[in-house]
């Protein structure tokens, strides 16, 4: 294990150079002596007199100190009393602390495990003995220590990293689907608008508190996305269906309403499509996006609150943009005369309760 | 008097007790050789003195934690003896054990004063 962390610790450039110090808590300066000189060769040391100099020494810089040992019977604050205030700060968890006594008595090894300390030791120390309990204790803090910190990092490179797969994800989808729309003789602007006004008209429906609509602001993000995805299926429209100047006759029309289900058959064979919220809401706008409110559309004839709140926006938005932007079968119209043929009707009938949020957007 | 003599004398185990000092000589001699101006003792005797008992229980203690470094056993366990006896409320036992203990420290004293080093 440690030689993986130490590769980890190479990787991400951090010191693996932890805590150093002992500090050595006992009023008579024969028994500090005994300890400094057992851990005088690999430790810097410390010593103070009574707990109250050793708390001062241990707040001053807690990183510091890797082990306590500690007296019991003590002038002006003794070893239990330390304890509680160590307790008090929570340094107890992060600072092994050995009880350094010649009372070992059950009742007083009791109360000193129960406040947290790692271990007792009775006095008189054999050096070897006390060097070994304490150094073993004093690297599994410092692994302890190391681990937490590259698990931390490793943990921001994950979010960095998903963060990424994220951006990348949604450039691919932006990618493609700008490339089926260039086809169909429009800009790669069509797919930047269709997202925005998206997103726009979910949080005017969250803000209008509409049922159904308190969506989260990743949801409304995922459903931005997804909407860019509505027209995939006219990859499968041949040209001189997709890009006829005039009126299409009824046969070709019916070929042209295919790129609905085209499109969601499409999405379906990625592979663990099925798993992805985006993928989930661009399959039913893809397939719902020509549904009316009032059953009129296509390809499955669904009305009211049957179609998705989210294939109802795309739709409106669908609509919004054909009508605003030039294409190879219309002049394009102003925002407000697009404004009031959504508003009358004349484009298919639409959720009342998402007209009143388009209302408020265009008004604003 | 050498150290082995006063060792012998004092029933001491030389060789434990310097490994206790990291095997530094030095460093136990001086700490040896200080025990006679080693405040602790005073500080059981006016606790006995003034039945302090509580003071009688740490001094004891603290008297006993440096005669085991020391490698005093004669005092540790005369020191012993005293805290278990203020802890299980003995007291009537505690003159006893009081003289025991000031023996053991002075006959201590009398042979560090006598080392010749």
């Amino acid at each position: 294990m440690m030689k993986s962390l130490e590769a980890a610790e190479k990787r991400h450039n951090i010191s693996s150079r932890g805590a150093n110090t002992i500090l050595v808590v006992d009023d008579m300066e024969l028994n500090r002596a005994i300890l400094c000189e057992a851990f005088r060769e690999s430790y810097e040391l410390l010593e103070a007199e009574n707990g109250q100099q050793a708390l001062e020494i241990i707040c001053r810089d807690p990183g510091s100190i890797a082990a306590v040992l500690l007296d019991l019977v003590m002038p002006v604050m003794d070893g239990f009393q330390l304890l509680e205030e160590l307790q008090r700060r929570q340094l107890l968890q992060r600072l092994p602390v050995f009880i350094i006594t010649a009372d070992c008595t059950e009742e007083k090894m009791r109360r000193g495990y129960d406040m947290g300390v790692m271990d007792i030791i009775s006095k008189p120390v054999v050096p070897y003995f006390v060097r070994r309990r304490v150094s073993s204790v004093v690297e599994l803090y410092r692994a302890r220590e190391r681990l937490s910190g590259v698990v931390d990092l490793q943990q921001r490179e994950l979010e960095v990293q998903a963060q990424e797969i994220q951006e990348l994800n949604r450039s691919i989808i932006e990618a493609l689907s700008t490339a089926i729309e260039f086809r169909d003789c429009e800009s790669g602007e069509h797919v930047q608008r269709i997202h925005d006004l998206t997103v726009q008209l979910l949080r005017g429906l969250r803000e209008g508190n509409f049922d159904g609509c308190a969506f989260t602001d990743e949801q409304i993000e995922q459903i931005g996305t997804a909407a860019i995805m509505h027209d995939v299926g006219k990859i499968a429209i041949p040209d001189s269906i997709l890009n006829k100047p005039g009126k299409l006759t009824k046969e070709e029309f019916e070929v042209m309403k295919t790129h609905t289900i085209k499109g969601c058959e499409l999405l379906d064979q990625i592979p663990k499509s099925r798993d992805n919220p985006i993928y989930q809401y661009a399959y039913d706008i893809c397939r719902h996006h020509h549904e009316r409110w009032d059953g009129r559309g296509y390809p499955d004839g669904l009305q009211g609150d049957e179609i998705s709140i989210w294939a109802q926006v795309v739709s409106l938005a669908d609509v919004y943009d054909a009508l605003t932007n030039e294409r190879c079968y219309k002049p394009p119209f102003t925002k407000e005369q697009a404004f009031e043929m959504i508003m009358g009707g004349q484009c298919g009938t639409f959720n009342p309760d998402l007209l009143k949020a388009f209302q408020r957007l265009m008004g604003s | 008097m050498n150290l082995n003599q006063a060792a012998a004398l004092l029933e001491m185990n030389l060789n434990e007790t310097i490994s206790r000092f990291g095997g530094n000589e030095k460093l136990f001699l001086r700490f040896l050789t200080r025990l006679p101006q080693d405040a602790t003792f005073q500080q059981l005797s006016q606790a006995m003195a003034s039945e302090d008992w509580k003071g009688v229980e740490n001094s004891a203690h603290t008297l006993k934690g440096v005669a085991a470094n020391l490698g005093l056993e004669q005092l540790r366990w005369a020191c012993d003896a005293m805290v278990t006896a203020v802890r299980q409320e003995r007291l009537q036992e505690l003159p006893s054990l009081y003289a025991k203990t000031e023996q053991a420290f002075h006959v201590a004293c009398q042979t560090i004063q006598q080392l010749e080093l």
